[in-house]
């Protein structure tokens, strides 16, 4: 079996890995839009307006154009957006890694289930994407 | 108060949040929707959406550290998030049609059921019944070792039921979904009492499987919407830096008075949603 435990260590130290790659940059990312929130942003200083930002609906960026243009006019909400996208990103990404890890060793049986779990992760995203 | 100071308390509440959470072994959902509703009069939906992300955060960074030190079962995992991720998908549909009143009831009940199932660990000590060998697990190649501290030596185990463990899991990815929190409360023991794993293998396993399901249902309530920058981002940075902190402090000692504390705290909470949701039903 110590062929199989060496097999295992692959998977296990990737995964790692790549879930402490994607908290670490999504984090850096957020704290990156909030310091802009707070450099470009005087309104957030003003007593009173806070209903205006924790009003449903009222403060969400949603649609890539919109956060894609966000980026590049260093807007903060748009870097926020982006920093909690990659967040989410992140379990995605370890499931697709997973999935060539079974298939360099060969565990067609993983295959299919870490490509099921992957399609539904996909179908979640269009799901969203189409109930808007 | 101003956006900037409520900004900064959220931040420093999600951080002592996060960092007593780990040190009882809690994750971030349970505490950040109470937090936002209750304090702070959110509206339940958003505090729904800014918890789904920071469950992601603390159960990535614990996932992280338990998948290296070979606690995690990555394939009972995966084999489960299939139904985890169904689960997921299904209760994000129906978070956003369902009453506010009801979200309330319900989290207060999970709430209520997490503290009894913590009592019960508190009283019990760690009790692991052998399964007999299963036709799917061994096809499948589910079972495993773990390396057991505090005997010093490796232990090997069978994996008992996984199909009736897969599909009371799209049960607990609901849950997870609707309510915008782990349910590693309602993972650990299917996992622990109907598969029969060690208890310690049920809960890294629980927390390698939450990410995936908070991604599915983040997805949702991302594009709907829901996950307001505002309030995700100083709530996920804080919870992060705080669990970090505690898992750097005390690794993997899961304080029994902090865990008596936490019973009577989600008593409380517990109280106040369920009240909450029928004062708005």
């Amino acid at each position: 079996m110590k062929d199989g435990d060496k097999r295992l260590e692959l998977l296990e130290i990737t995964l790692g890995r790549t879930l402490r790659a994607g908290l670490i940059s999504s984090i850096s990312v957020i704290l990156f839009g909030i310091v802009l929130a707070i450099v470009n942003h005087p309104e957030l200083r003003e007593a009173g307006s806070l209903h205006k930002f924790i009003a449903p609906g009222g403060y969400a960026l949603t649609g890539f154009h919109g956060i894609v243009d966000g980026l590049k006019e260093f807007k903060a909400m748009a870097w926020i957006s982006l920093g909690i996208f990659m967040l989410i990103l992140t379990p995605t990404v370890r499931v697709g890694i997973s999935f060539f890890i079974f298939w360099y060793q060969g565990d067609k049986k993983f295959m299919v289930i870490t490509a099921i779990v992957f399609t539904l992760l996909m179908v979640s995203l269009v799901l969203g994407s189409t109930v808007l | 108060m101003s956006p900037l100071l409520f900004t900064v308390l959220l931040f420093f509440l999600s951080a002592a949040g996060g960092f007593l959470g780990s040190l009882a072994g809690i994750g971030g959902g349970i505490i950040v929707v109470p937090a936002l509703t209750l304090l702070f009069g959110v509206d339940i939906h958003l505090a729904i959406g800014a918890s789904i992300v920071c469950v992601i955060a603390t159960s990535t960074a614990a996932a992280a550290a338990y998948v290296r030190e070979g606690m995690t079962n990555v394939r009972v995992g995966m084999f489960l998030e299939m139904g985890t991720v169904t689960g997921a998908l299904i209760g994000a549909t129906l978070g956003g049609i369902l009453n506010p009143g009801l979200l309330f009831i319900l989290f207060g009940a999970i709430v209520g059921y997490s503290a009894l199932m913590m009592l019960k660990q508190v009283g019990k000590g760690i009790g692991s019944s052998v399964a007999a060998e299963n036709r799917i697990s061994k096809w499948l190649n589910l079972n495993g070792s773990y390396y057991d501290q505090a005997v010093g030596k490796e232990i090997p185990y069978k994996v008992a039921h996984p199909l009736i463990g897969g599909v009371l899991m799209i049960f607990a990815g609901m849950v997870s979904a609707l309510l915008g929190i782990g349910s590693g409360s309602l993972k650990v023991p299917v996992m622990d009492i109907a598969m029969k794993l060690p208890i310690k293998v049920s809960s890294a396993t629980s927390n390698f499987m939450i990410g995936v399901t908070a991604a599915a249902s983040s997805m949702i309530y991302f594009a709907r919407g829901d996950i307001n920058p505002f309030l995700a981002a100083p709530t996920a940075v804080g919870i992060t830096l705080g669990a970090l902190i505690g898992t750097r402090v005390m690794t993997r000692m899961h304080s029994r008075s902090l865990r008596i504390l936490f019973v009577f705290l989600f008593f409380f909470i517990g109280i106040q949603m369920i009240w909450k949701g029928f004062g708005t039903l």
